[in-house]
């Protein structure tokens, strides 16, 4: 292509006639690339006129212009160069491939595809874009790179990143269900976490059903194809990198002392406030004028240094290539101490080679090492939520027993006296002192009491990789046959003395727990590919088939009491040295999981012009899933491209240096989701011994038995998605603007009720398809690059809208309502319901404070107070003069209306600076950690009361409002959970070549990073994007989330 | 080339082909449908579930209630729906004035809990008996499965009788229904499913199987069905049916056996606790699990038997008292008062009889008898407990009662001094001997049928018969028995009336009775529900001691009682109310369920 159209620029340059003006020069020079080769056919020409040629084989060309004329210089697959002439005879251009541009070819599922030839929605992310993050996950890499996706972060170490591809689909409470299908190098995998982002030289998005449809019943949240590196052909090259990073946290959104007794005195009044200082207030030696004024995100957090490093060796020749890499990670977390870590190695080991001219075999491994330790948050009475909760009132150390609470004090005393009656308890502490617990309420404990109650570690060993031969036994025919593995080996202990932190923070009993996971997956896949043209006419048929079958073999073993083990000295804690007596819980049960799929591909395209693909996939699995006769699901998609801009009339029309590109695609095509099924879900099975009698009135002695488990339903199936995706691939300005637009539609059905039965059949409910959920937005990218002599930039945007909503449920099933923040005495709800977006917060609906009381005459004529003088009022939904779970209405979604993302880069000379932010917004965030009594909270609830320093504070006093749940629960406390974030600033200096090699370095590069350091937000809580509980329905609900950290990062490479 | 792509397509080939097996791989720790119901261990496994889900749904707690104590016993005339104030316990108030409707959630999980106890009674009988879809024969069958198909008959005829009694026509489960086929409608009369019901029982009787109590000591036959729980369901069924002979006939049976007896007035109040669990005048109240084992790794299922929140409705509002009266366990929430005309009445029918002292206190009793756990003058003079700032009612008084507190359904810390001083050498239980799982909890078994009650049926159905002597001596029984003096020298319906509110006072009976002797002409629902004033006129009991408005506010505890004007009405309407319409859920779930009587209107 790239040829004929060059050729075809040299006809147009010898046949029309050149067109002279006066002060005419002859300019000469050469056109090189980046490696110095000269570059053959490359277009010099002089824009707005029909005046150009071409250079010959050895990059010379020789044009006449007039003296003040520009030049620009453009071969496909480069960036263009403009030059002004400015009376010059010699201009000698370098240009430099461009490898965002059209020619790029990206992987698309049992194959590769060159960009210009997508017809469906495809995002891709080259190497370059996930190198120097801070970040050691592939996953969280992606934030802000492409349009279509969010990722959902969690800023504790070893805690990996979340993808959404387009929407959320599900009623699924579970996160997992609503995953990408992952596949690297075309093995699936649960997560891309073990992979470094320094070992992929791509990452793709399939977003568009059309695309995802080659995986059938797994692509209906998208999938994610990842490539790991490949050595290139040429000297070997080694490199080296490295990155330290120091994390830190400094935003202080909770009260300190002066605010929190500001706030008190108005909630409780300033003579409860004074005689409980004088109780439990005293001089700290800790403390300035030894005033406690404890700010509890220091006392839980502090600055820490992480660090990470990355070799790598590769190289190839025509036979073959090799690429390996090691890479080590320890990732130390803001919390003090070592509580919260996470230490990863991975090794890369690719390679493949020729072995004759028709066969090529290849292998991809990855080994990964991996540990956690880490602290608990995102729950009741979990360290994050004490770090917020707990009062400035109280010290982080006892310095001495005298200073504890008499409460402590005493059983302190008790145990030091060896007291029988009492357990033995640990009382928790470190070279500075015991650890305090506050004395103004009852609690379980302070956030660093509590990370220090239970050892636990986590880690294990995984191995991925895949062993690939490729045929090509006749022209235009590749037959793959490739081997894929998993093996994965986890153990995590755990062991706990009791302690005692307080009469509600305590434990008598010691528990020891280890588990040890064992797990094996292998697919097999061969597929063939035929390629062919025809004159103007491509075809490409692909077709093959997959089986794939994961197993599990865990064993768990536990034991709990008051006395376990023969000893408790540190080399007794573990469960080989449990009494035989004590009491046991111990369980295996293997596990084996398949499936099986044939799947096909046809692709045609003519001359360039007009592109048809069609896929079709063909699943089955296993009976844990599906019965045997509802087993085979099919998923077909369709999709066309048409490049305009390879027809005449818009070449003839449009100035091919303005408009240089245009396509349209459309696809369609349909995916399933086979994550919500396990366990059977459609059988009709016996559980045995489940049920329990007791026959003799007054013996003990049970007797078991055993019934239906269930209600089954045979006819079960996965959930199934149907997407429309319309796109614009637009290219101007000699390619340097970029502009990517698609149209997304997307309806998922068959979602997983639980229906109500007749009760005449035994059980009240049954598992049953049914719903739509509908996803639906817009994705624009946007880029321009250019260079103005040394000095290179580019800028890219995206911009991805969401319109989330749930249409239908299944037939007779009534909106769900989650109450994650149920124990802490919230009554905001998430609800999946009909109109709105998927689990969107249900509450009431504050209407402001009460001037007067507000009164209603009941039933028998008497009058009541409705809402109190200076109270809260809400909207009485259903006018029945009460504020009750029927006034609960719409307060936000919980999932953002919109998500975008900003890359800039600039170069120049050896200076490279990159600036790259991500936001999200349109979603609405509650902190549920009010609680009675001496409890923190935030600042913003100071500031905005109705107080006496405040008079038109619009959140009403906070003594009319402590412990009222119902106001906790209402729009008065939602806040809005748009954010913006600058990902990262990065200034990096690639020290010249030419110094450099006298050290025998081809590369040096150091670099300085902010990463994570400013975020732009009105949400007043720790951190907007991590604010959620844990699971998919607890989104929006604030409970003392891992904020993102706060990084500053220094690291080098160099390669030799 | 042919050499490598023929071993390679056919290397496909296979792979395509064996895979399809590997997809086939089996469920763990448990056992599918077609291997069960096949052995002896299988029936006796499947009795178990049997009783258990009867316990969990019919015995056991739903939210705060069980809803059968509930709808029976609140829409009874002498039962009052007390707590804090008016509003307290509103999901109870509603059977009280008969303001529900068919979307009353106690009322969906009344009917699906009797439905899915029958489903659970019918699993017995469709895999070990014909009486299926298809009627395939059974896959095994022995002695014990026929023993195993009898419990199970008379299990599934006493729920049906008590869904025949609230619903008048529900419909009749006579197997397992499966889900792809269509419910059987709701178009037997009453009486075509009380007689369905007789004729089950009388099945069970007849085919030998059915385990039989061994004399008035064997307690183990009250925790199962019986012969004897069978002849009083049939007999319970005939009454309701206004068959009296059949019901003579079976509960003459039942009297006759001699394996049943009254246990004396001294102890009478431990029928309603622990201690008299399984006694002689039991015949069925399914078991409360005692296993410890089972108690500390099951709690659901003990949270579920040990009717927890129940607990808390029927114990006394202890922070509206002046402290805690010894034989509370925790605070409760007061949620059921004794109705105070009838509790009126009551007292003036039993005096201080054993069985009126079982039920609930006098104003002297529950100020001066009781101790009280603040009280340092428990063993004081009188004069000093009048005094006593630590026992009495606390200011704002109690709701819903006037000066009479009913404890018959209470939990015991201890048994009370008032109820265990006329007997010696006895040891009296706890109510919650064994169980974590908090304080107001009842490990006390869930009564559903007694002797008197037999007796009391019996009496009934030889009203006006050749067997009237034998009936008056069977009321004359529960009479000599309570202690209240009164002996009847005739057999009248008057007297089978009045002794039967007070023997059964709170057990399920009332409202039930009620009903059926309207449609006898012997009562006046209209007047009862809406004209008595029970309901206009609702009590609030104060304690002057404490009420800084009366005029003995501190100087001696003296009750006195406020009635709020209009607090409540009852919407009783006669020839709607005397049965629950269906559930809407139900019939929304079920399409072949439809209204009948005044509900159909």
């Amino acid at each position: 292509m790239n040829l004929k159209k060059h050729v075809l620029g040299v006809l147009l340059a010898i046949a029309v006639p050149i067109c002279a003006t006066a002060q005419n020069v002859t300019v000469k020079g050469q056109v090189k690339d980046d490696a110095g080769e000269p570059l053959a056919l490359v277009s010099v020409a002089e824009p707005g006129t029909t005046n150009g040629t071409v250079t010959d084989l050895d990059g010379n060309y020789s044009i006449q212009v007039a003296s003040n004329a520009t030049l620009q210089y453009s071969f496909m697959g480069y960036t263009t160069v403009t030059e002004q002439v400015n009376g010059r005879t010699t201009i000698n251009v370098t240009l430099s491939e461009d490898e965002e541009l059209l020619e790029e070819i990206v992987v698309i599922g049992y194959g590769v595809q060159r960009k210009s030839d997508l017809t469906g929605a495809v995002a891709s992310v080259r190497s370059d874009a996930l190198k120097n993050l801070a970040t050691s996950d592939a996953a969280a890499a992606l934030q802000g790179k492409v349009s279509g996706i969010n990722i959902i972060n969690n800023g504790a170490p070893g805690e990996g990143a979340k993808i959404r591809v387009r929407g959320y689909s599900s009623n699924s409470t579970n996160a997992d269900d609503i995953s990408p299908l992952y596949i690297v190098d075309g093995l699936q995998v649960k997560s891309i976490q073990y992979l470094d982002p320094s070992m992929i030289e791509s990452i793709e998005i399939l977003k568009d059903a059309a695309s995802a449809a080659i995986y059938g019943a797994q692509a209906g949240n998208g999938v994610v194809l990842v490539t790991t590196k490949k050595g290139q052909e040429g000297k070997g090259v080694i490199t080296y990198s490295n990155k330290f990073t120091r994390q830190d946290f400094t935003k202080r959104p909770v009260m300190n002392r002066e605010e929190f007794l500001r706030y008190k005195n108005y909630e409780l009044g300033e003579s409860t406030v004074n005689s409980d200082l004088e109780k439990y207030d005293y001089n700290h030696p800790y403390y300035a004028n030894g005033v406690i004024d404890q700010d509890w995100i220091s006392g839980y957090m502090e600055p820490t240094w992480s660090q990470q490093h990355n070799l790598s060796v590769s190289g190839g020749n025509k036979q073959g290539h090799y690429f390996t890499s090691i890479n080590y990670v320890y990732d130390n977390g803001v919390v003090r101490g070592d509580k919260d870590v996470y230490k990863r190695l991975t090794a890369q080991i690719n390679a493949d080679y020729n072995i004759t001219k028709w066969l090529q075999v290849g292998s991809n491994n990855s080994i990964e090492k991996w540990s956690t330790k880490s602290v608990s948050q995102r729950g009741y009475r979990s360290s994050f939520e004490q770090m917020l909760a707990m009062d400035p009132l109280t010290p982080v150390y006892w310095t001495t027993p005298e200073e504890m609470s008499d409460e402590v004090k005493a059983m302190y005393d008790k145990v030091m006296a060896l007291d029988k009656s009492v357990p033995a308890y640990r009382f928790l502490g470190d070279e500075k002192g015991f650890f305090a617990n506050t004395e103004y309420r009852f609690t379980e404990g302070t956030a660093i009491a509590r990370r220090d109650i239970t050892d636990a570690d986590n880690g294990g060993f995984n191995m991925n990789g895949t062993l690939f031969a490729n045929l090509t036994p006749i022209k235009g025919l590749t037959i793959t046959s490739r081997l894929g593995y998993r093996l994965g080996f986890g153990v995590n202990h755990s062991y706990e003395a009791p302690y005692y932190l307080g009469s509600r923070g305590k434990s008598d009993v010691y528990s020891i727990s280890a588990n040890a996971s064992t797990s094996w997956y292998y697919q097999w896949e061969n597929f063939a590919t035929y390629d062919r043209s025809f004159g103007a006419n491509n075809i490409t048929v692909m077709g093959g088939m997959s089986y794939r079958e994961n197993n599990t073999d865990n064993v768990n073993a536990s034991s709990t009491g008051t006395d376990i083990l023969s000893a408790y000295y540190d080399n007794f804690q573990y469960l080989s040295y449990v009494k035989s007596d004590a009491s046991k819980s111990i369980s295996n049960a293997p596990s084996r999981s398949a499936s099986l799929a044939y799947f096909g591909r046809l692709v045609y395209s003519y001359d360039n012009r007009y592109s048809f693909q069609a896929n079709f996939r063909a699943d089955a699995f296993d009976s844990s899933k599906l019965s045997t006769k509802n087993r085979w699901g099919y998923f077909p998609s369709f999709s066309a491209g048409w490049t305009i801009s390879n027809e005449s009339f818009f070449k003839d029309n449009l100035d091919a240096s303005t408009f240089n590109f245009l396509k349209l695609r459309a696809s369609w095509g349909r995916n399933g989701n086979v994550n919500v099924l396990s366990n059977y879900p459609y059988a009709s099975t016996i559980s045995v011994g489940s049920t329990w009698y007791q026959y003799d009135v007054e013996n003990p002695g049970t007797a078991y038995g055993s019934g239906p488990a269930k209600l089954a339903n045979p006819l079960l199936t996965w959930e199934t998605s149907e997407q429309l995706d319309l796109g614009i691939n637009a290219r101007f300005l000699d390619n340097r603007l970029t502009l990517d637009v698609d149209y997304y539609n997307k309806h998922t059905k068959d979602l997983l009720f639980s229906v109500p039965v007749a009760s005449e059949y035994g059980f009240g409910n049954m598992m049953s398809n049914g719903g739509d959920v509908l996803n639906e937005g817009w994705e624009f990218e946007i880029g321009w690059r250019d260079r103005i002599g040394d000095f290179t930039y580019g800028v890219s945007a995206n911009f991805t809208t969401l319109h989330n909503e749930v249409l239908s449920l299944a037939e007779g099933s009534t909106p769900t309502y989650q109450k994650d923040a149920s124990s802490t005495n919230y009554k905001v709800r998430t609800a999946f319901e009909p109109g709105y977006s998927i689990w969107y917060l249900n509450g009431f609906k504050y209407t402001g404070i009460a001037s007067e009381d507000v009164t209603y005459v009941d039933d028998k004529g008497e009058t009541k107070v409705l809402f109190k003088k200076d109270g809260p009022m809400f909207e009485d939904v259903n006018g029945d003069n009460e504020i009750g779970d029927a006034d609960m209405v719409f307060l936000g979604n919980t999932t953002p209306t919109y998500t975008y993302g900003i890359n800039i880069n600039l170069g120049w000379k050896g200076f490279d600076f990159t600036l790259q932010g991500t936001g999200a917004g349109g979603n609405s965030i509650m902190p549920v950690l009010h609680n009675t009594g001496y409890s923190n909270n935030l600042k913003y609830y100071l500031e905005h009361s109705r107080t006496e320093e405040n008079p038109n504070g619009e959140l009403p006093n906070p003594k009319n409002v402590t412990g009222d749940f119902t106001y906790w629960s209402s729009s008065a406390n939602v806040f809005k959970g748009d954010y913006f974030r600058i990902k990262q600033i990065q200034l990096g200096y690639t020290v010249p070549a030419d110094i450099t090699k006298k050290a025998a370095i081809s590369n040096l590069r150091v670099f300085v990073s902010l990463d994570d350091y400013f975020t732009f937000t009105s949400y007043p809580g720790l951190d907007p994007e991590t604010a959620s509980t844990n699971s998919t329905s607890g989104a929006g609900l604030d409970w003392g989330s891992y904020p993102t950290m706060q990084k500053l990062m220094l690291g080098c490479s160099l390669s030799f | 080339m042919k050499k490598i792509l023929i071993p390679v397509l056919i290397g496909l080939a296979f792979v395509a082909v064996s895979c399809q097996d590997k997809l086939d791989i089996p469920q763990k720790g448990v056992i599918t449908p077609e291997l069960f119901y096949a052995s002896d261990d299988d029936a006796e496994a499947a009795l178990v579930n049997m009783y258990d889900n009867y316990i969990d749904n019919v015995a056991g707690t739903e939210g705060i209630d069980n809803p059968e104590q509930v709808i029976l016993n609140y829409s009874a005339d002498d039962i009052y729906a007390a707590g804090k104030n008016f509003t307290d316990h509103d999901a109870f108030r509603i059977f009280d004035e008969f303001k529900y409707d068919n979307a009353s959630g106690t009322l969906f999980q009344a009917y699906q809990r009797y439905y899915f106890a029958i489903y659970h009674a019918n699993l017995v009988i469709s895999n070990f008996t014909t009486e299926n879809r298809y009627q395939t024969a059974p896959r095994h069958e022995s002695d014990v499965t026929k023993r195993c198909v009898a419990e199970a008959r008379v299990m599934r005829a006493y729920l049906h009788m008590m869904v025949a009694l609230i619903w008048n026509q529900p419909p009749v489960l006579d197997r397992v229904y499966e889900s792809d086929e269509p419910l059987p409608a709701n178009d037997k009369t009453q009486e075509e499913v009380l007689q369905w019901v007789i004729d089950e029982c009388q099945k069970a009787i007849a085919s030998g199987y059915l385990p039989k109590r061994d004399g008035t000591t064997d307690k183990n036959a009250t925790g199962r069905m019986s012969v004897g729980f069978a002849q009083f369901i049939a007999g319970k069924a005939a009454v309701f049916k206004n068959d009296m002979a059949t019901a003579r006939q079976y509960l003459g049976d039942l009297i006759e056996s001699e394996d049943y007896d009254l246990i004396p007035g001294s102890i009478y109040w431990t029928n309603f606790h622990v201690d008299g669990d399984g006694n002689a005048e039991k015949i069925f109240e399914p078991n409360f699990i005692q296993d410890p084992t089972f108690m500390s790794s099951r709690w659901a299922k003990g949270i579920m038997r040990d009717r927890w929140m129940v607990a808390n409705v029927f114990d006394w509002r202890i922070k509206s008292l002046a402290s805690t009266p010894a034989q509370c366990i925790s605070d409760g929430w007061g949620g059921g008062a004794i109705q105070e005309d009838f509790a009126q009445r009551f007292y003036d029918h039993d005096g201080d009889s054993p069985r009126r002292r079982a039920c609930f206190l006098t104003e002297e009793e529950f100020l001066y008898e009781m101790d009280w756990s603040g009280s340092a003058v428990n063993n004081g003079t009188r004069a000093e407990k009048e005094k006593d700032s630590k026992r009495g009612i606390a200011k704002d008084g109690l709701f819903g009662r006037g000066k009479f507190f009913e404890w018959k359904n209470m939990v015991y810390m201890a048994p009370p001094a008032i109820l265990t001083k006329d007997t010696t050498g006895i040891e009296f239980h706890r109510d919650n001997v064994t169980c974590g799982m908090g304080d107001n909890s009842n490990q006390k078994n869930f009564l559903v049928a007694r002797y008197a009650e037999a007796l009391l049926l019996y009496a009934e159905a030889c009203i006006g018969s050749a067997d009237a002597a034998k009936g008056l001596a069977a009321l004359q029984k529960v009479q000599k028995r309570s202690g209240s003096g009164k002996i009847s020298t005739e057999l009248t319906f008057e007297a089978v009336m009045e002794e039967k509110q007070y023997e059964m006072w709170f057990e399920n009976c009332r409202f039930l009775d009620l009903v059926r002797w309207s449609k006898l002409g012997k009562v006046d629902l209209n007047a009862i529900y809406n004209t008595s004033g029970i309901h206009q006129n609702v009590p609030t009991v104060h304690d002057e001691f404490n009420e800084p408005d009366a005029a003995g506010y501190n100087t001696i505890h003296r009750l006195y009682v406020t009635h709020d004007p209009v607090p409540g009405t009852s919407d009783f309407i006669v020839g709607k109310h005397e049965y629950l319409p269906f559930p809407r859920d139900a019939k929304t779930s079920n399409p072949n369920l439809h209204d009948v009587l005044g509900w159909a209107k």
